[in-house]
């Protein structure tokens, strides 16, 4: 499974490596507030409608001012501030 | 009185042991653990002496299962505990120098689509175009100020061919770009190694 969102340029894609979910890495990898899609392997990126996304990227998204550290036993993001060093979970 | 045996270990006894068999010898009357009556509150009944060598044992059977170096080092070993200095001599560390570990790694296929060989702490590889990766850690550092060291090769060319830079974005992501060494231009490559210490 790959994640793709759009960029400013293209279409970026995004691999998994397995030691997160895909949902997961998605919410994760994938810029704060952009959309993004789940497709398969062997599905061509350029084709893919983003009118109808499988999520948006996280608050803690890549580009955010939240960095994931860690995650609780039940599966919430723990995060901290880029700027102030507070760390906490994540719940929106 | 029957005092429990005490087991060494090869064939020495720790001072831990030493210090409780010193503490007995004058504490207790050896004649069967008796009291002496006019010095009664001078020794140990013999409950006192019966706990003393149950601790001594224990401790001793406690210093018994610390893994040895060759085990630390083996790695095999899943029933014995590692103390401070055993976990150096498993790194194969030697010296005093401390001893840092990498904290992320992945090894990955840039051509086309990114395919992941192998990582850790890596959650997944955005390909941002031709010979440009942004590696997203599961976890992030603790901040950006961490090492990447890497390297890149194009197994086409069968020298190498390729160079790699890295660019540290933030705690949580590290960008890597990939060139064509005799061209200068940013290029795909097939073999792209990065390893991160902090």
């Amino acid at each position: 499974m790959k994640i793709i969102y759009q960029t400013e340029t293209g279409i970026a894609v995004v691999t998994p490596t397995g030691e997160l979910s895909v949902e997961e890495t998605a919410r994760k990898d994938v810029p704060a507030g952009v959309a993004y899609r789940i497709i398969g392997d062997n599905d061509n990126p350029s084709d893919v409608d983003f009118t109808l996304p499988d999520g948006v990227g996280a608050d803690y998204g890549v580009g955010s001012l939240l960095d994931v550290v860690g995650y609780t036993e039940s599966g919430e993001p723990v995060v901290r501030h880029k700027e102030t060093g507070e760390t906490k979970v994540f719940r929106p | 009185m029957t005092l429990p045996a005490i087991p060494s270990i090869d064939g020495e006894i720790t001072p831990q042991l030493r210090a409780i068999l010193l503490a007995m010898k004058e504490n207790i009357e050896v004649r069967g653990g008796q009291r002496k009556a006019a010095d009664a509150d001078k020794y140990s009944t013999t409950a006192d002496v019966t706990a003393a060598a149950t601790v001594a044992a224990a401790a001793a059977t406690a210093a018994a299962t610390v893994a040895s170096t060759a085990e630390a080092i083996a790695g095999t070993e899943n029933t014995k505990q590692m103390t401070a200095l055993r976990m150096r001599e498993g790194f194969n560390a030697a010296g005093s120098a401390p001893v840092f570990a990498c904290r992320a790694w992945v090894n990955f296929n840039g051509t086309g689509t990114v395919a992941i060989r192998g990582s850790g702490n890596v959650s997944s590889i955005t390909d941002e175009g031709v010979g440009k990766y942004l590696i997203n850690f599961t976890t992030a550092m603790s901040d950006a100020n961490y090492c990447a060291v890497g390297c890149a090769g194009s197994i086409d060319s069968g020298i190498g061919d390729r160079q790699l830079s890295t660019y540290r974005t933030s705690a949580a992501t590290c960008r890597v770009i990939s060139g064509q060494t005799s061209t200068a231009n940013v290029y795909d490559a097939e073999e792209v190694n990065v390893a991160f210490f902090r």
